[in-house]
């Protein structure tokens, strides 16, 4: 498995995405545990960033002590970041868009650049859920 | 005596598979209802409840429970020293997790902290932890789903202009009421 996608099936949506090399070993990780399948839900407070903040990793869960971090705000859109890598569980926080959250976490993949408008398409619809409709996005995280 | 802690950890991971994309009835009766079972919320008002419990159930999954789970993965620290951090660091906010209406979540986690204080492996200390941590994860996602965050377009933030015209009409009031 070398690469992953996440879909939004009630979106009819899908971006493939690769691996980030400095975090290599949390990518590798993180496709170890697929398929997920997760709430989606979209960032209050930093800006336009997806967040899936129920993220399972049944199969090997994490134990990466020294993963290298970068600060969202000015990180590129398209990246992927998980917030904690010593665990069971954490959190992904995909950046589409302009933020200004300053705190480091742990990019590890990026949305193919042929995907970035269907991601963003993905987060707009995803804020309108989170600020108005409560419709339930369900995201699906598939190895590739 | 505790329960044990087998037990417990059947019946959340069994919830944690079940809220993937069912949400959980204690979200769905405090965010989307409105209803508060404890009583709590000043003088009728559901902003204080919504506030401090989402809050406070973050608290307990991802800044609590989620370091204690990266202490207890360091060698140095021992099972002793993981139990005197879950007692010394979920108490408080689990009682504010259960004063705002998240019934079962309070509930595991005050079983959790009973059994691991009758544990006696730290790695199955941790793995409790770690279906405690996952299913707060869970409430936590499923409460920023159902929080009204349309309030927050009454409230929006303001633009430089609007700061200006703020500071104008603010000085112009000044000068009229107090001359």
């Amino acid at each position: 498995m070398k690469t992953f996608t996440i879909s939004w099936p009630s979106l009819g949506l899908k971006v493939a995405c690769g691996p980030v090399q400095v975090n290599r070993d949390v990518f590798d990780l993180f496709c170890e545990n697929l398929p997920i399948k997760v709430l989606q839900g979209h960032e209050v407070v930093g800006g336009f960033m997806l967040r899936d903040r129920m993220v399972r990793f049944g199969k090997k869960p994490y134990d990466i002590q020294n993963a290298a971090e970068e600060a969202m705000n000015t990180a590129a859109e398209g990246t992927v970041f998980l917030t904690a890598a010593q665990a069971g569980s954490g959190e992904l926080v995909i950046k589409y868009d302009t933020c200004v959250d300053d705190r480091a976490y742990i990019p590890f993949a990026q949305v193919a650049g042929e995907d970035m408008a269907a991601l963003k398409k993905a987060g707009k619809a995803a804020w309108k859920s989170a600020s108005r409709t409560k419709d339930v996005i369900i995201s699906v995280i598939e190895g590739v | 005596m505790a329960m044990d802690w087998k037990a417990l950890q059947k019946e959340i991971d069994a919830e944690n598979k079940r809220i993937i994309d069912e949400a959980p009835e204690d979200i769905e009766r405090v965010f989307k209802f409105e209803i508060i079972p404890t009583g709590a919320g000043t003088a009728k008002t559901t902003m204080g409840v919504w506030f401090e419990g989402a809050t406070a159930a973050r608290y307990v999954a991802a800044y609590n429970t989620y370091n204690i789970i990266k202490l207890g993965m360091d060698p140095a620290f021992t099972l002793e020293h993981i139990k005197t951090l879950v007692a010394t660091m979920l108490p408080k906010v689990t009682a504010s997790v259960k004063l705002c209406g998240y019934a079962v979540y309070a509930r595991f986690a005050e079983e959790t902290m009973a059994c691991v204080q009758e544990m006696d492996s730290r790695e199955d200390v941790l793995s409790l932890l770690n279906s405690l941590y996952l299913y707060g994860s869970s409430m936590n996602a499923w409460t920023h789903h159902f929080m009204k965050w349309a309030i927050g377009q009454t409230t929006p933030i303001p633009s430089r202009e609007d700061c200006e015209a703020i500071g104008r009409a603010a000085s112009k009031a000044y000068v009229e009421t107090h001359v």
